[in-house]
């Protein structure tokens, strides 16, 4: 990162973005203090620091941001998915008050400061579904119940090392992957196949390239965690 | 042989729905039409399909339903609300859900992080916050600060921001230059479980690989 501050100079960097955990690519948990080295470098140059939390927050790692849970405060993070339990669409961006104020200042005081925004910002809809889950959330203790799931999930699918074709086992808050040894010259095929065998199983699992990926909802038991890696040590034993 | 009116009703319906308009995303649309799978009810952990098989979640939908599918209470607030006000204009106007959650949200987020802009999805999410970064800069006179950096296999969603600072491959090769002034770090995120074995703190460049 230094070095490419020091390529592209600083003063021509806006912001840098970065999930706390990479969850598309499938489930990477940061080193050990790399959210820290990188508030510290972005602070020291004047460039934002964005977290896309979009899979993160609301309880995926145990608790409401993943920011809270590593310890470090980016300027913006951006939400979605788990801010409504997915039942209508919505996003939102939390922004450093006084970024906000900044350009709100930088217009005349009658005009309009930020031209941006959706015909659907804010629906009722959605803003409804989000306090209602965010009651949810806070009543049955799902961020609490997500961090104590957090060994169980741990357990279950490292349980699965042995198991053929499996290359890593990766796994953060209730989040984990199962990375599995491509087919020869068939990219993705082997994790396809998994997703299939997954499904006659009775199993809804998530693939990309060819990595497993499970997150269930924070309403999930520890017997259906167990239940998950039932099913997945089987489907591993059953494709080829 | 059996005839149609024989079969089960839910083979019947399937065999019936018509697939050729829906060109389903981040989807393998030939080999999924050859075989669809529909999902017909949800409720807490688990999907029902359109033919009667329960499917454990293990992915909460996408990543999303993290308060379990069908939840009693979101349903009620969400039928509610769509009786009472189904639609607001946020564009110099307001309604007074919209206020709550964003003082909520507000509250529950680290310090400082006080100010909600609302969007429709994490990949306008994700675009609003470079527009923001870039929109901040200009104001406070720094206009030459326009470069949005991403990290080799993050993933910002299928807006063109969130593409152009994605680091997945596939996602990005079909769709040209992208925006201008993009780069990408060196992945950082190689190893395992950081209970169990704790990676080094390192900033993943180049010199550290």
């Amino acid at each position: 990162m230094e070095r490419l501050i020091a390529i592209h100079d600083a003063s021509t960097i806006a912001a840098i973005i970065v999930e706390p955990f990479a969850g598309s690519a499938g489930v990477l948990p940061p080193p050990v203090g790399y959210l820290q080295r990188l508030r510290e470098i972005t602070e020291r140059h004047g460039i934002l620091l964005i977290f896309d939390e979009v899979i993160a927050a609301f309880g995926r790692v145990g608790s409401a941001f993943a920011a809270q849970r590593f310890g470090v405060v980016p300027d913006i993070i951006a939400v979605a998915k788990g801010i409504t339990s997915g039942t209508v669409p919505l996003g939102a961006v939390l922004v450093r008050d006084d970024i906000r104020q900044t350009i709100l200042d930088s217009a005349p005081a009658d005009a309009i400061e930020f031209f941006h925004g959706y015909t659907y910002s804010g629906h009722p809809l959605a803003t409804a579904a989000a306090m209602a889950t965010l009651d949810v959330y806070e009543e049955e203790g799902l961020f609490d119940v997500a961090a104590a799931l957090e060994p169980v999930l741990e357990e279950a699918v490292h349980a699965l090392a042995n198991k053929p074709f499996v290359r890593d086992i990766r796994n953060i808050g209730l989040a984990a992957a199962i990375e599995l040894e491509p087919r020869e010259g068939a990219p993705g095929a082997r994790a396809t196949a998994a997703f299939e065998a997954a499904f006659e199983r009775g199993l809804l699992i998530r693939t990309t390239a060819d990595t497993i990926a499970i997150g269930p909802s924070l309403v999930i038991s520890a017997l259906e965690i167990e239940t998950i890696a039932t099913k997945l040590a089987e489907v591993l034993d059953h494709i080829e | 042989m059996i005839r149609l009116a024989e079969r089960p009703m839910t083979t019947r319906l399937h065999n019936e729905l018509k697939t050729d308009a829906y060109w389903l995303p981040f989807t393998a649309n030939r080999a999924f039409k050859s075989k669809a799978r529909l999902l017909e009810s949800a409720s807490g952990t688990r999907y029902r399909t359109a033919d009667g098989h329960e499917l454990l979640d293990a992915i909460a939908g996408l990543w999303c339903c993290n308060a379990g599918h069908c939840h009693p209470k979101i349903v009620a607030a969400i039928a509610e609300q769509a009786a009472k006000l189904d639609y607001a204009t946020a564009f110099q106007l307001g309604h007074s859900t919209a206020f709550a959650l964003a003082e909520r949200l507000a509250g529950m987020s680290p310090e400082g992080l006080d100010a909600v802009f609302y969007t429709n999805s994490g990949s306008e999410s994700v675009d609003t916050a470079l527009k923001i970064a870039l929109a901040y800069h200009q104001s406070r006179g720094e206009a030459s600060r326009t470069r949005l950096v991403g990290r080799e296999r993050g993933y910002h969603g299928a807006g063109f921001g969130g593409t152009s600072v994605g680091g997945i491959g596939n996602n990005r090769k079909s769709f040209g230059p992208l925006l201008p002034g993009r780069s990408s770090s060196a992945a950082n995120l190689r190893s395992r479980t950081p209970s169990v074995q704790p990676w080094p703190a390192c900033l993943g460049c180049a010199s550290c690989r």
